[in-house]
């Protein structure tokens, strides 16, 4: 890489202190070969937030999955990767993709984020069952939201 | 490259029209729903001036003979690749052999596909459209026919990273959400057609009844309605006097009064001339709205003036930069 960074620690410092201000939790930004990810301390932030979200592997989806070892079923926390607008049905549709206990295959889009005029598919990573739905149309989300459950199909 | 499946299918190749040559008798033909092309071209990040097919009969089915990512635009129809569903005003990529199925809408009336690079037919007189009336431009200056096939002018795309988005695609807000449809007085049913209308030439020489009507009543498009106008139906319209008139230019989008005072709206492959008076003139920032309603259903007009018309277009093309801003964001973002 050619291309130098130049970034002070005292604007990383200016740039932590907003985050702890709005309250978000960390702000990733990934290019070929760097991801720079700036993280407020969960004590920094309010004391209603659970602990921050685990990394979720990079991806061009709107929906990134991490995968929890349930007890009984291997069970899929689908995830929001971008801010927007939760949309559980096109805009111009009533139907939603997908309710509980609807049949999944990877790859369906089980929603949608509107970011502005832009609408991005969440995607099942994995065949299975909707568990449960987590997101309500019209919610606004943000990165790491989680936004569905799936128990993967034996 | 595509090969058309769906016989006598009535689409044709649009651009944005052939502008510049309505003095030598050219029409400017073009999409009628100029908004909806302009998306599908955005989503791919074609040139603006990009050829699409536009679709006014379905089901409409196509086969894809190499890879080529495609948007569809306009009506909402249920479309499908091979066995996955395609979301309306949505991009997304086809494998070689795909069949694409654009099915019957459950809004608007016209469906525009689109092609990585936009679709490759000569350019005549500065345009790819189709001139219907003179059979040429578009393909072979004709309607696809069963059979047919059409090559795209390809681009290099920067390939998403995940094959999952890849093949799900994304898409824009259908701008009917984005712009805020026209005020009618009284209220429009939500099946109405709104549009904004400029008074015309002869707007005067009407019965103040008819000119009360002709803004507050619904007016019905009748079967006889396709790319060449719109024959409306609704209470006559009379003059107070007899208007006789030469053959004079006329623009997409005048309102005419025929003899039997049945209005009629001259459209994308109207002729470029024609002597019937003029009432009024549906404005340029409505017309893709003009394009999308059914026949059957009502349209209503609502009066506007030089000023309105030119901030509606502004509005217009204020949607078009968000959208080109954000899918260029968001495909900057995969790179």
């Amino acid at each position: 890489m050619t291309h130098k960074i130049e970034v002070q620690v005292s604007e990383l410092r200016q740039i932590t202190s907003w985050l702890t201000e709005v309250d978000i939790e960390f702000v990733e930004i990934s290019r070929p070969g760097t991801t720079i990810r700036l993280t407020a301390e969960a004590q920094q932030r309010g004391a209603l937030h659970e602990s921050p979200l685990p990394a979720v592997p990079g991806g061009g989806t709107a929906a990134a999955a991490h995968v929890l070892e349930g007890v009984q079923k291997q069970v899929t926390t689908v995830t929001a990767s971008s801010v927007g607008i939760f949309l559980a049905a096109h805009p111009a549709r009533t139907t939603p993709f997908v309710s509980v206990d609807g049949h999944v295959a990877r790859g369906d889009i089980v929603g949608l984020l509107q970011i502005a005029q832009l609408c991005v598919p969440v995607l099942a990573p994995i065949d299975g069952r909707v568990l449960r739905v987590l997101a309500t149309h019209g919610d606004k989300v943000g990165y790491g939201t989680p936004l569905f459950v799936l128990a993967a199909s034996a | 490259m595509i090969e058309i499946l769906s016989s006598s299918a009535l689409a044709t190749v649009q651009d944005q029209g052939r502008e510049g040559y309505l003095r030598y008798g050219v029409g400017t033909a073009g999409a009628m729903d100029r908004l909806a092309l302009s998306v599908g071209n955005l989503l791919l990040g074609n040139p603006e001036d990009a050829a699409g097919i536009e679709i006014p009969m379905f089901p409409f089915r196509i086969r894809f003979l190499e890879d080529t990512a495609f948007a569809i635009t306009g009506a909402d129809c249920a479309a499908r690749l091979g066995e996955r569903s395609v979301l309306p005003w949505w991009t997304a990529q086809a494998s070689k052999g795909d069949v694409l199925t654009i099915g019957v809408p459950a809004s608007g009336t016209r469906c525009y596909l689109s092609l990585a690079g936009g679709v490759d037919v000569p350019v005549v007189l500065g345009s790819r459209s189709t001139q219907l009336r003179g059979q040429f431009g578009g393909y072979n200056g004709r309607q696809l026919q069963k059979g047919d096939v059409v090559q795209a002018v390809g681009l290099e795309q920067a390939a998403p990273l995940h094959e999952l988005a890849r093949e799900a695609g994304f898409g824009t807000v259908p701008p009917e959400f984005s712009i805020p449809r026209p005020l009618a007085v009284p209220e429009a049913e939500a099946t109405e057609t709104v549009v904004r209308v400029l008074p015309a030439a002869e707007y005067d020489c009407y019965q103040p009844e008819s000119l009360a009507a002709f803004w507050s009543e619904g007016w019905k498009v009748t079967p006889q309605s396709d790319r060449y106008g719109y024959r409306l139906a609704g209470p006559t319209l009379s003059a107070v006097r007899v208007i006789e008139k030469r053959s004079h230019g006329i623009v997409p989008g005048v309102i005419q009064v025929p003899h039997n005072g049945q209005p009629i709206i001259q459209l994308r492959d109207a002729q470029p001339s024609g002597g019937y008076p003029k009432i009024g003139t549906v404005i340029e920032a409505d017309l893709w709205r003009l394009a999308q309603a059914r026949i059957g259903t009502k349209l209503r007009f609502v009066q506007t003036t030089y000023p309105e018309a030119v901030a509606a277009l502004e509005d217009v093309e204020r949607y078009l930069a968000k959208v080109r801003n954000l899918v260029d964001l968001f495909r900057g973002s995969r790179h």
